[in-house]
């Protein structure tokens, strides 16, 4: 029965989310028609629907939410984290993060009005891409100072962590730019993959240690870099909230 | 390159695709499709090839288009020919 409520509790507030990223993604596609589509203004936009997701839908979906930031990212830098959940897709923006870009698989750019808002807004979609052009467009959003956003897992994984792919980390091989892994706690349980009403669990997001690419620059450098970074990941989700 | 069986490529494969990719023992058929049956896709198989290239100490990444191999039998064909090639090349 406790659980029952708690479900209910928070699916309309899972809905609300919904909801507002379709209307507020309709009303700015046309303003961004009519005034131009900028990349700064598209990522704005972007930033501002995030946090508005993450603090109301975290609000009354979790019991707390912990925030630990680490050393400030001065350098353009590629962020990685777990994925447990779709919530985590605006994870960064907790820390204040702004000048980012996704890369994310085609769905996300599929949703109406909201996909060209961010394929604007430099995201870019791996479809059909093999892993040089991912990392040539990569490389060109570094060099505009904008950090690069990737969960290595490539899909959500729940409350199991799974396999990191090479590709943010051969990334980093190539282009010098440092990787900072991040640690998501608690999403897993609260919108766990497939689930459609939210469960309230307790939220820690954490920036971890960054990571330099030149200890990795080796023969099969970027998958021990992969397995590298999840583990320390691992470890920092092992020790709980 | 050194000469090795088709059971011996087999096995290789096997071993490196397990150990990397997470996968069990028992998707492991030659029939399995790398997308729909073992859940990998276009980013993974850059993954493969450096796996692979390990395993076998070879190059394959511009030797072949990735993209038509398309189950594990292609694949275990794939190395087995290039074997055979080197085998040739080399006397």
């Amino acid at each position: 029965m406790v659980e029952f409520f708690k479900r209910a509790y928070a699916f309309p507030f899972v809905a609300g989310t919904w909801t507002w990223l379709a209307v507020s993604g309709f009303f700015v596609y046309f303003f961004f028609c009519i005034s131009g589509f900028k990349e700064s203004r598209a990522r704005s936009f972007i930033y501002f629907q995030g946090r508005v997701l993450q603090t109301a839908v975290l609000f009354v979906s979790a019991f707390h939410k912990k925030i630990i930031k680490g050393t400030p990212i001065k350098n353009p830098s590629i962020l990685v984290a777990n994925h447990p959940s779709t919530y985590d897709t605006f994870v960064f923006f907790d820390f204040g993060i702004k000048n980012i870009v996704y890369v994310a698989k085609n769905w996300p750019f599929q949703i109406p009005f909201y996909g060209k808002i961010i394929k604007e807004a430099g995201y870019i979609n791996t479809e059909g891409k093999t892993a040089d052009e991912i990392i040539s467009q990569a490389k060109e959003r570094l060099k505009k100072g904008l950090h690069i956003g990737i969960f290595p897992e490539g899909t959500r994984s729940g409350t199991e962590i799974g396999r990191f792919r090479s590709l943010a980390f051969k990334m980093s091989i190539e282009t010098g730019a440092e990787i900072v892994p991040f640690a998501i706690k608690g999403l897993g349980e609260m919108l766990a993959p497939k689930q459609i009403w939210a469960k309230k669990a307790d939220i820690e997001y954490k920036q971890l240690e960054k990571i330099s690419p030149d200890r990795f620059c080796m023969e099969a450098g970027d998958l021990k870099m992969a397995k590298a970074v999840k583990e320390i990941i691992v470890e920092e989700l092992n020790k709980g909230l | 390159m050194e000469k090795k069986t088709r059971d011996e490529i087999v096995q290789i494969v096997n071993e490196a695709l397990i150990k990397e990719f997470e996968l069990k023992s028992e998707q492991m058929k030659p029939e399995a499709n790398f997308f729909t049956d073992l859940g990998l896709d276009s980013l993974d198989a850059v993954d493969m090839v450096i796996v692979l290239e390990q395993a076998f100490k070879v190059k394959l990444r511009t030797k072949y288009e990735i993209g038509k191999i398309m189950t594990l039998k292609d694949l275990y064909d794939y190395i087995e020919n290039l074997m055979s090639e080197a085998a040739q090349q080399n006397g």
